[in-house]
């Protein structure tokens, strides 16, 4: 499993006597990457500011490679990288010149580390610069290279691929991936692009309201039994699974959903087909992370 | 702590404030010397008209007057020994005008880079260093790099600290600046220096009458750093309570803005309440610091110059203690 | 590299600024309450003064005070009479004892030295038993604002005046507190350079004047001598050689001016 890099346990934040954040816990281990997902103004910001000590939490615990962040700031935040809300960087200033300034802050980082950096994230050519010059895309990716000149073990990412073309989303992808594969960092990245998350994350985390309301390996919740057919007649289907295989099933629209082992399935249809119903479509119903991220964050429903 | 602040020093520089204030700085004094010039050659040229005489006039024969009346008061029996000192000052300084041929009322280097600080310390010199100061921390507030800044493994009160650092070194570096350029500016204009001249100081204005039982001899160049160290203290002193307000409002109009009003609100201050004994604690009315050097009076009953610099200490500790815990105990929630 | 030369630059230059300036500042602290040793020294000397015997003026005699600068002390009468001498001699016929006339000037006095002079015990003495006191202080100091000297430090118009004002009612002050009866005669000034002056400085002459006279009237038994108009025509005639202090006609002048502005007096 490894070591945690991040924990936190029972976390809260009120602000003006409004409890914004009401007591979330989550983990990361070494080599994960989890994803952080919550509608607008769920708290995802906040608990990240929380994070990396720009706000202080009321109560709770945030530990960060065992050490807290309250109480051992400086060893905390030497494992962290982060972009939050932005990569907002000193515009009168070039590129290098930005990372050369902000790597004087943290121990033992060399030029050639800022040089690996830089390569790492494909800035190579705009590096000298000015960074008022930059694109939204080549800011990101600033952003990114700052946030990894110190070898941090956790990486925290807001909304990292804000403005990157599909290209460059797919490079971030890669760049994460094989950061997490070779030096064994953890990722927390924050995004609303779930296409994304499901490519990426192991885990993942979603917030509402200031709650966690599930905390999930994102394999298990796309692994999903749900088969559906369309047959020419459901209604006799179902009454067929019923009765025959002991299974209940759904007609929604035009397909009967049921949970199905899959090593019956086949046994399955050719019930169907003895029965003389024809089959027109059967596969495995595929549920993304949009329609899981819907369906718990519209009213309140818990699984 | 040192790459802080050549980090905060350097980020000063790029945004191009000093060159600025250098700007302001030298078309300001260079007018001041023009005017000043202007004015003497004007008297003069009054004089010529009225009584026909030459440029020289009649200086000399004045200033030699002057001495012989010094010298009889030295010697009249009824004369202390405590005013023998400010006496003896005098003739030197008369002597040295007669000795290096210059008419008393000649404008030269030393005295007018020195009364440019006497006059800049009030007005002049916080505004200049209240545009340094305005957005060290606002700035980062309002271009969201704050963030950036302190998501490092470096605790706040030293990215504080590295900013207040800066600060004073820059604010030390236009102190400086501004006697350069008066200097240079001033040796060009009127061409001579006159820094040896015997000054005398240490007047003190003792139950409304000038005590001149203390008073020392100190030439020019000398007299010129003590004002301008009285001046650099003021100005310190400005400048820490900018940087609180800073820090505070994190908005750099604002604070700026903030900083001007209270100076010239100041000013007024002295104006219309001298009655109201609470208001020689406001740190506006003893930036004046270089006044005390000449024993004028005193706008308001017991100040001294003890009395201003503990006054102005006194805000500037106030000032850091507050910017330090706003700002290691606030949300950044930019 | 370009920026760290710049840096160590601008710390140097700072660290050594810093240094010059806080020099400059503990100086300025030290000379401004430089006070308390001198002090010490200072009342050392008042004691030994003050153990020489004291000189009574007598009552058999009418005695007449001088104090003030060179002009009460006469200097430039080539007969060394001073206008006080001279006013003597007008005044013998009104006064029925011998006229003793005791002069206390110092040449080039200020207010501030006639007020120290007037804390002396001895002075304080001649003071109470006098019928008149003549006074003429004030000439030395104005003297400084007509050499237009206004590059010096520590001159200012109405810092100069207002302390000399200020010295002028301790001057009365400590006149009254021994003597409430005599008559206390002030002479104003003239204007010696009255022919390279220019207007601004008359008018500061004139003011001097004007302001002395005021603080003179708040005496009930002092009167105020001008004598502005006395020389300005005439500063040919009354000037001596050393076209500053007045010659022996000047001084009558004077002194006759006195004599037909007191001649009624105590009648």
């Amino acid at each position: 499993m490894g070591k945690q890099t991040l924990l936190l346990e029972n976390v809260t934040k009120t602000i003006k006597g409004k409890e914004i954040i009401k007591g979330i816990s989550f983990s990361i281990n070494e080599g994960e990457i989890l994803g952080f997902l919550g509608p607008n103004g769920a708290g995802k910001s906040t608990t990240l500011r929380m994070i990396v000590g720009l706000s202080t939490p009321t109560s709770g615990v945030i530990k960060i490679c065992g050490h807290s962040i309250t109480k051992n700031y400086v060893q905390a935040m030497s494992n962290v990288g982060c972009i939050i809300e932005g990569p907002d960087l000193y515009n009168y200033m070039s590129g290098m010149d930005n990372l050369k300034m902000l790597a004087v802050m943290s121990k033992d980082v060399t030029e050639k580390d800022i040089f690996d950096a830089v390569e790492l994230v494909g800035l190579e050519n705009r590096i000298n610069d000015n960074v008022s010059t930059y694109s939204l895309g080549m800011k990101q990716r600033l952003g990114l290279a700052q946030a990894l000149i110190h070898h941090p073990k956790l990486l925290i990412l807001d909304e990292p691929t804000n403005g990157l073309d599909p290209s460059g989303i797919n490079e971030f992808r890669n760049v994460i991936k094989s950061l997490v594969k070779e030096r064994n960092i953890s990722v927390l990245i924050s995004s609303h692009l779930m296409s994304e998350v499901e490519l990426l994350c192991d885990k993942v985390s979603i917030i509402k309201n200031g709650t966690i309301l599930k905390n999930a390996v994102v394999e298990e919740l796309l692994n999903t039994q749900e088969v559906f057919w369309v047959l020419d007649d459901n209604l006799k289907g179902k009454e067929l699974l019923k009765n025959l295989w002991g299974i209940n099933s759904y007609i929604i629209g035009e397909k009967l959903e049921a949970a199905v082992d899959l090593t019956r399935l086949s046994q399955i249809n050719k019930s169907f087909l003895e029965e003389g119903l024809m089959l027109k479509f059967v596969d495995n119903k595929h549920k993304t992370l949009e329609d899981l991220f819907l369906n718990l964050t519209e009213g309140n429903k818990i699984i | 702590m040192l790459k802080l602040i050549e980090n905060e020093v350097l980020k000063m520089l790029c945004k191009k404030k000093l060159l600025l204030i250098s700007g302001i700085l030298l078309i300001l004094i260079s007018l001041f010397a023009y005017g000043e010039n202007h004015s003497y050659m004007n008297t003069i040229k009054r004089f010529t008209q009225t009584t026909g005489q030459t440029q020289n006039y009649d200086w000399k024969s004045l200033v030699n007057q002057q001495i012989t009346d010094l010298k009889s008061r030295l010697n009249s029996p009824y004369n202390k020994d405590s005013s023998k000192n400010s006496t003896n000052i005098k003739i030197e300084q008369l002597q040295y005008y007669l000795d290096h041929n210059m008419n008393p009322i000649t404008p030269n280097a030393a005295k007018f880079t020195i009364k440019f600080m006497q006059q800049a310390v009030l007005l002049f010199l916080p505004l200049l260093v209240i545009v340094l100061a305005g957005d060290s921390v606002s700035g980062e507030f309002s271009t969201k790099t704050i963030k950036v800044l302190l998501t490092r493994a470096v605790p706040r009160w030293k990215i504080l600290l590295s900013k207040y650092i800066s600060l004073l070194i820059m604010t030390s570096l236009v102190v400086l600046e501004a006697a350069v350029i008066s200097i240079i500016v001033s040796t060009v204009m009127f061409h001579t220096g006159g820094w040896n001249e015997p000054v005398a100081t240490g007047f003190r204005s003792v139950a409304g009458k000038l005590d001149a039982s203390n008073v020392v001899k100190v030439y020019q160049w000398q007299y010129s750093i003590l004002v301008y160290g009285l001046g650099w203290f003021a100005a310190i002193t400005v400048v820490t309570i900018s940087f609180m307000v800073s820090v505070l409002v994190r908005n750099t109009a604002t604070s700026i803005g903030i900083m001007m009003a209270t100076l010239i609100g100041g000013e007024f201050l002295q104006l219309f309440l001298e009655d109201w004994p609470l208001v020689k604690y406001f740190f506006v009315i003893n930036l004046n610091l270089p006044k005390y050097l000449t024993g004028s009076f005193q706008p308001i009953e017991g100040m001294s110059l003890i009395f201003s610099i503990i006054v102005l200490c006194v805000w500037s500790i106030v000032a850091l203690a507050v910017s330090f815990r706003v700002f290691t105990k606030q949300d950044v929630l930019v | 590299m370009y920026k760290k030369m710049i840096w160590t630059t601008i710390l140097v230059l700072a660290i050594v600024s810093t240094l010059v300036f806080c020099s400059g500042l503990m100086s300025s602290l030290k000379i401004t309450s430089a006070a308390n040793t001198n002090n010490v020294v200072k009342s050392n000397i008042d004691t030994s003064t003050q153990s020489k015997p004291v000189v009574e003026l007598n009552n058999n005699s009418y005695n007449i005070l001088v104090m003030g600068d060179s002009l009460a002390k006469g200097t430039g009468d080539e007969k060394g009479q001073g206008f006080a001498n001279d006013f003597v001699s007008l005044w013998k016929t009104r006064a029925n004892k011998d006229i003793k006339v005791t002069n206390i000037a110092v040449n080039g006095d200020t207010s501030s030295g006639l007020v120290k002079i007037l804390q002396n015990e001895q002075t304080l003495k001649y003071v109470e038993n006098s019928k008149i006191i003549f006074v003429s202080i004030g000439g030395n100091e104005i003297k400084t604002l007509q050499s237009a000297d206004v590059s010096s430090v520590s001159t200012d118009v109405k810092t100069l005046q207002d302390n000399y004002l200020n010295n002028l009612k301790s001057i009365f002050k400590s006149i009254r507190s021994r003597n409430k009866n005599s008559i206390i005669v002030f002479i104003g000034l003239y204007n010696p350079f009255e022919k390279g002056t220019i207007s601004d400085k008359t008018v500061l002459l004139n003011d001097w004047n004007y302001q002395t006279e005021q603080l003179v009237s708040q005496d009930s038994n002092c009167i105020f001598i001008p004598t502005y108009d006395l020389f300005r025509y005439n500063l040919d005639k009354y000037l001596s050689a050393d076209n500053f202090h007045p010659n022996a006609a000047g001084y009558d002048a004077i002194s006759k001016r006195i004599f037909d502005a007191l001649k009624n007096y105590g009648d």
